[in-house]
């Protein structure tokens, strides 16, 4: 077949399929979904089909560039990656999270109980006895953490060198600090669980004597609004990172019928979630921390916010991606 | 060397997959190599500790230079171990001449720091080459690629990467109550412990690491002999002559377990707690001031620390920065102000609009419906035989059957029977036919559900209908009457049948 007869018949096929091509290079995911998308595999296999055709019957380099050209367009829109970063997060926070944890309740329920009940026994404790926080704490950073709470000060809940700090400034310390101590907590798992439970009753325990003992000082005016914001949020990651910790460790402690290295990985797959989704919340922590804590509003107000915040809290952790809904798991 | 024992698939390999290869045999076989490695590296290192206790870095020096010795018996072992024959310690102590041969002397001392040391050591090694002979031969072996020098530059990383990973591991992870280690004093302080930690850091990085150059280098070889030689070519001619396979010896367990001397060796770094004493008031009191008078409280330094100098006009006497500039770095210092502040409300809507949306997306999950679970799906009425054909199934299948075969087309009714089953097949039994499927497919398909006389009849359709499709046979009026009659019978039993 000549090629100026071959071209003319194959025209209209190429040309339908340049402008769909040229519509789908131009346009969002949004529009692509009105786009007669179902037609363009076809027309693809057709110009891959003439493409080989103008080469074996070796017509001009011309036609074969242009073909070329069309066909290596095509198979990039072919085998785009197609990433929805937006709806493909707010899946993730909104059901596979929960739904994640909500499979590994065991694990959160024991972290929950090794990070609150040392605290929780510690915090009474000093309360009761002005001196039992010396056996966690040494004299510098019980001073440290007085003045930090003092209500003479001007900012309270900041240390002294971070007084003339930025909100914004001290909005990255939270970050780091928290993140840091979550990620740490959850390393930890690695080593039989040990770590972890060791992060865990360590935080707890110290929180908890900084709280009685503060309380018991009579500086519970600066400290408990101040840690009413974001301590639902905050406490709760720390127990989730806990709690992917503990899921590492019960893959190496008892695997079950598979191989340690399998348990693993099927287990790191579902902890990385809850990590991830703790590091969200502490960041979420660290911005009310950084920003309304700090605040001068009214303590009555800041504890109705924090009752609102556990609230919130437990709503979401039990309630979110409980029925069917879209997936994200 | 019998290259058809070899453990490892032998087709031509570019250097760099070489390298993979390598990587994949330290891999599979780390531990017996970790062990091997230790075998030499523990007494060399453990010798230099004690004789060099006081400098970390002479020791660390001390025990890179002897590489060469270490990696020498992994050679061997490895060359061994891809022809199957598994060496323990013991075998190695015997074969020590050729393990370790006057030949590696060379590289212990002025040929230390070849670049493709790797490449190097099967050479001398294995085919026992030395002087001229080795450097052609290396020649040779190099080829135009810089391949061997590329994996040390990479081993070379790779080392550092992990000792700074594992020293970093061990500065954060230690928890909050417990004395940390001191990163700065680590790389900084000779002598000191946290010196000797990252040092120990960096020899186990480099016994990792070890196993991984050595397979590596060892691999490269092999790449490049298979090239050359055409090992592939060979083994398909050995194959197709019948050159007869010998059974290699029972294997020996390789038993080498080094890791509790290196426990050992590191908690001897852990300092031991301080006995107490009972003294009474007095004596304590003497004790205390003696000690206090001691040469070792008498010492003076020098600290630097800034102290805040006063007010705006103490900056006239600094002097130090023109006036332009500090009026630069003050509207900087505001500009930064309101950066944060303007940081801080854009953080806060954020995080606003992100919980939010959260909160839209749970309540709106939480208010659909639950998804139905997906009904039956109703066989569609219209089934692909050929492709590209579809036949339009008559809603009495028997009549239309009969009536070609009166009009003596055998065929079209056995096809439309044929049709007509697996369109029931479909419906009744659920059976999911793609166009792909063969007669013979879906027969099997069919038989492992179906009851035994309905199977039976299928398998005679079947056939009939192949015989007649493709053997162009056409089947006997008494066949045919059967299956019509036994068809009728089947499609009126219904479900369940």
């Amino acid at each position: 077949m000549r090629q100026s007869q071959f071209e003319e018949e194959q025209a209209a096929v190429w040309t339908q399929y340049l402008e769909l091509l040229e519509a789908l290079e131009r346009s969002w995911s949004r529009g692509r979904s009105r786009l007669p998308l179902q037609r363009f595999p076809r027309l693809f296999r057709r110009l891959c089909g003439d493409y080989a055709l103008a080469r074996s019957r070796g017509y001009s380099p011309g036609l074969v560039n242009e073909l070329h050209g069309l066909v290596h367009r095509g198979y990039r829109q072919l085998y785009r990656s197609r990433r929805d970063w937006l709806g493909g997060t707010l899946a993730f926070l909104s059901s596979g999270f929960p739904r994640t944890l909500r499979r590994h309740a065991w694990a959160f329920w024991l972290s929950v109980a090794l990070f609150f009940g040392p605290m929780l026994a510690m915090g009474f404790a000093s309360y009761g006895d002005s001196d039992a926080i010396y056996s966690i704490l040494d004299a510098g950073q019980v001073a440290d953490m007085e003045a930090m709470y003092d209500p003479g000060s001007d900012k309270p809940g900041r240390s002294l060198e971070r007084q003339a700090d930025t909100d914004f400034a001290m909005f990255g310390f939270y970050v780091m600090n928290n993140v840091s101590v979550a990620f740490r907590t959850f390393a930890g798992g690695i080593f039989l669980g040990l770590g972890s439970l060791l992060f865990l009753g360590l935080n707890g325990l110290v929180i908890g004597s900084v709280a009685g003992h503060l309380t018991q000082l009579g500086y519970g005016e600066t400290f408990w609004p101040f840690v009413s914001g974001h301590g639902a949020l905050e406490l709760t990651a720390i127990a989730i990172a806990g709690a992917a910790g503990l899921l590492l460790a019960a893959a190496l402690l008892a695997p079950g019928r598979r191989r340690r290295l399998d348990a693993l990985r099927a287990n790191a797959a579902e902890a990385v979630q809850l990590v991830t989704g703790a590091m969200i919340m502490l960041v979420l922590a660290a911005i009310i921390e950084g920003f309304w804590s700090a605040s001068p509003v009214a303590p009555q107000i800041k504890y109705f916010a924090g009752a609102i915040w556990w609230l919130l809290v437990a709503l979401y952790l039990t309630l979110a991606g409980r029925r069917g809904g879209s997936g994200g798991d | 060397m019998e290259i058809d024992r070899l453990a490892a698939v032998i087709r031509p390999r570019t250097p760099w997959e070489g390298l993979d290869l390598g990587f994949v045999l330290a891999r599979l076989w780390f531990p017996a190599l970790l062990g091997l490695w230790c075998v030499t590296a523990l007494p060399i290192a453990l010798f230099g500790g004690v004789l060099l206790k006081g400098s970390p870095d002479l020791w660390l020096l001390l025990v890179w230079w002897f590489k060469p010795l270490y990696e020498a018996p992994l050679v061997f072992w490895l060359s061994r171990r891809l022809f199957g024959e598994s060496l323990g310690v013991r075998d190695l102590w015997r074969a020590r001449r050729q393990v370790f041969p006057l030949r590696l002397l060379p590289n212990l001392l002025w040929l230390r720091l070849h670049p493709s040391r790797s490449l190097q050591f099967p050479i001398l090694i294995l085919e026992g080459l030395e002087g001229k002979a080795r450097r052609q031969r290396q020649r040779v072996l190099q080829g135009t690629g810089g391949t061997g020098i590329w994996l040390t530059i990479i081993c070379v990383h790779l080392e550092s990467v992990l000792w700074l990973s594992g020293l970093l591991l061990v500065a954060i992870m230690i928890p909050d109550g417990l004395p940390k280690l001191d990163l700065s004093a680590s790389v900084l302080e000779q002598g000191s412990t946290p010196y000797w930690v990252s040092t120990l850091i960096y020899w186990l990085a480099m016994a990792a690491m070890a196993p991984f150059y050595v397979a590596a280098g060892f691999a490269l070889y092999l790449a490049r002999r298979t090239e050359l030689e055409a090992w592939d070519l060979e083994l398909v001619f050995r194959r197709v002559e019948g050159a007869p396979r010998h059974r290699g010896r029972h294997r020996a367990q390789t038993g080498v377990v080094a890791m509790a001397m290196l426990a050992a060796s590191l908690a001897a770094c852990l300092p031991s707690p301080a006995q107490g004493l009972e003294l009474s008031r007095e004596q304590a009191k003497e004790e205390i001031e003696a000690v206090l008078a001691s040469k070792e409280f008498k010492q003076t330094r020098e600290i630097e620390i800034w102290v805040y100098a006063g007010g705006e006009d103490a900056s006239e006497d600094s002097g130090a920065l023109p006036d332009w500039l500090l009026e630069l770095l003050r509207g900087l210092g505001r500009g930064g102000e309101m950066a944060a502040i303007a940081f801080k409300w854009l953080l806060f809507m954020a995080g606003g609009v992100l919980v939010l949306f959260v909160l839209r997306r749970v309540l709106r999950d939480l208010h659909r419906p639950r998804r139905a679970p997906s009904a039956q799906q109703e066989a569609p009425m219209t089934v692909t035989l050929a492709p590209r054909t579809k036949i339009e199934l008559p809603a009495d299948i028997l009549k239309e059957v009969e009536a070609r075969i009166g009009r003596d087309d055998l065929r079209g009714a056995l096809s439309l029977l044929y049709a007509a089953s697996i369109d029931l097949l479909q419906r009744r039994y659920g059976l999911k036919v793609k166009e792909s499927t063969t007669e013979f497919e879906c027969l099997a398909l069919v038989l492992g559900q179906l009851p035994a006389d309905e199977g039976n009849l299928m398998g005679r359709l079947v056939r009939a209908w192949q015989r007649l499709a493709y053997g162009h046979c056409d089947p006997a009026p008494k066949e045919l009457g059967a299956l019509i009659h036994d068809w009728r019978r089947w499609e009126s039993g219904g479900r369940g049948n």
